[in-house]
């Protein structure tokens, strides 16, 4: 039992959620492994090609707010990581 | 007034977009500290009305002011599905939901508080503070889509979108006592929806009347490159229905809701002369495990993105107890000592409960249920994770299925306020994939 409302997870309670997540899906997984076994379905299309075209040209609005919203820049780069791969 | 009566006023010039939408941002200004439904004000939604009223040529949904869900991108507004992860992170490109919006001359007004990443359904656990229900402020609004629902019973704006992926725009929209609508799975573009689980999310429309909604939906409906599990529409027209025979499902609802959902189905049918049916879905009870199943794996594979490394905060690091969950969880399912086994079998049940509409739909024209089975509970409550699933047990079964579902209002239950007032309960009208005109037709009925 817990309040649901939104607050920082200390690591017992992290620790608890973990425990108690398995315990959850291990028992909805279990309450469906008691079905005989199925075929998955499939969803039959008229068409199921799309029209690639051009793409999408992307304008210079996008490119600012990527970089406004990016944690780190260098010039014309977004710096994903760094040092993280040596 | 529905927005179709609003619209004649607008483009006869009784009423001006600027004027209709300056009401609703002083509205928000004024009432929204206590409801907390909105969560960024569009700064430029003003202008952007002026340019309406400065057309000559006015589009079909000109000057109307809508609220979206902090899960859909509006370019240029912060949409950080109401977590720090996602905090200050600004949309670069519009949704192709709101390109269509804009298109036709509605305004943004602002994007809606929601459950974090959709994770919840209550409105419980939105990082940026609970979303109170404008019907009972000490009660859950419902959720993910809590501040969209709240929006519209607050008459915060004249439409919200909300997505919904076992519920999440039905289930606010019944405790908010508002209208609600969960599309046919590919009818509306996803193009910059932030997912939950891919195979289930879809975008809709909540208002406050099925007039309403069915016009909106008609218009950010059909296919999109951009989405390739769309379909063309057909356009939706409010249908007028006879001969019809009602499914009432079977289920285990709080009594006094199913009482109120079975008189008022009583009441229509006999009005309409339509028959009625009890009817049962096999495999109902397998419902909540089989699409949590899906969702916690497909929300573990979706949020890999967040990792802090081109925009916002790694994921795991600042979200709350509930997005953390259905990572660990999703992340178990996937791990190889399972091969897949879960995930398969909740995709079989999946399989197994459409079909088990199919069979349902020859022989009723729709189905009908409490959207919700039990009243929400005071905020804060302490509750397990069981209980907060099983208000999603009635609406999951629509999205396992892909058809399309709209929650009604159809009165209240008192008990637990006690105040007289009572909670507004929502009645479900479900019906087969692509068939929103004829749902429509049924669920206006009950607007009666």
């Amino acid at each position: 039992m817990a309040d649901y409302l939104w607050h920082k997870i200390s690591e017992s309670e992290r620790k608890k959620i973990e425990k108690d997540a398995k315990s959850l899906i291990l028992e909805f997984g279990d309450s469906l492994e008691k079905l005989p076994e199925l075929k998955e379905g499939f969803v039959e299309r008229d068409s199921d090609s799309r029209e690639e075209g051009d793409g999408v040209e992307c304008d210079s609005g996008f490119r600012d707010l990527m970089f406004e919203n990016a944690p780190d820049i260098e010039g014309d780069c977004i710096l994903g990581e760094r040092g993280s791969w040596t | 007034m529905d927005v179709v009566e609003k619209l004649k006023q607008i483009k006869s010039g009784k009423l001006s977009a600027e004027k209709n939408v300056k009401s609703f941002l002083d509205k928000i200004k004024k009432e929204n500290s206590k409801i907390n439904a909105v969560v960024v004000v569009n700064q430029n939604a003003i202008s952007d009305a002026r340019t309406v009223d400065g057309k000559k040529s006015k589009g079909k949904l000109a000057g109307l002011g809508f609220i979206v869900k902090s899960n859909i991108c509006v370019k240029g507004l912060e949409c950080n599905c109401a977590s720090k992860t996602l905090a200050g992170w600004k949309a670069p490109y519009d949704s192709t939901v709101v390109s269509k919006i804009r298109a036709e001359d509605g305004v943004i007004l602002g994007m809606a508080n929601m459950d974090e990443f959709a994770s919840g359904a209550s409105g419980e656990t939105s990082a940026f503070g609970v979303c109170k229900n404008p019907a009972s402020l000490d009660l859950i609004p419902g959720g993910s889509s809590s501040g969209s629902a709240s929006s519209i019973a607050a008459g915060f704006c004249d439409v919200a979108l909300g997505s919904d992926t076992g519920g999440s725009i039905r289930n606010p929209a019944s405790h908010c006592g508002v209208v609600g609508v969960k599309p046919s799975y590919g009818l509306v573009s996803r193009y910059g929806l932030i997912d939950l689980a891919m195979s289930f999310d879809q975008i809709g429309v909540l208002s406050r009347d099925i007039e309403s909604s069915s016009y909106v939906l008609d218009i950010i409906a059909g296919r999109d490159e951009k989405d390739p599990t769309t379909f063309d529409s057909s356009g939706i027209k409010i249908g007028r229905e006879k001969n019809l025979t009602i499914g009432l499902l079977k289920n285990n609802s709080d009594s006094a809701i199913q009482e109120l959902v079975n008189s008022r189905v009583r009441e229509v049918a006999e009005k309409n002369g339509w028959k009625v049916k009890e009817i049962d879905l096999k495999y109902l009870d397998l419902g909540i495990q089989t699409y949590y199943l899906i969702v916690y794996t497909e929300f573990f594979s979706g949020t890999r993105k967040f990792d802090g490394r081109r925009f916002g905060k790694k994921i795991e690091d600042v979200a709350g107890p509930e997005v953390v969950r259905r990572i660990i969880g999703g992340g178990e399912i996937t791990r190889a000592e399972y091969g897949g086994r879960y995930y398969k079998k909740a995709l079989e049940v999946k399989e197994l409960i459409r079909k088990e509409f199919e069979r349902a739909f020859a022989k009723v024209d729709c189905i009908i249920s409490p959207t919700v089975p039990k009243l929400p509970h005071r905020i804060g409550s302490s509750i397990s994770t069981k209980e907060m699933y099983a208000y999603d047990s009635l609406t999951v079964p629509a999205s396992l299925a892909g058809v399309c579902a709209v929650s009604v209002p159809v009165g209240k239950v008192g008990g637990v306020v006690g105040k007289g007032e009572g909670v507004p309960v929502g009645l479900q009208v479900m019906c087969n994939s692509f068939e929103e005109g004829k749902m429509f037709g049924i669920a206006r009925e009950f607007e009666k």
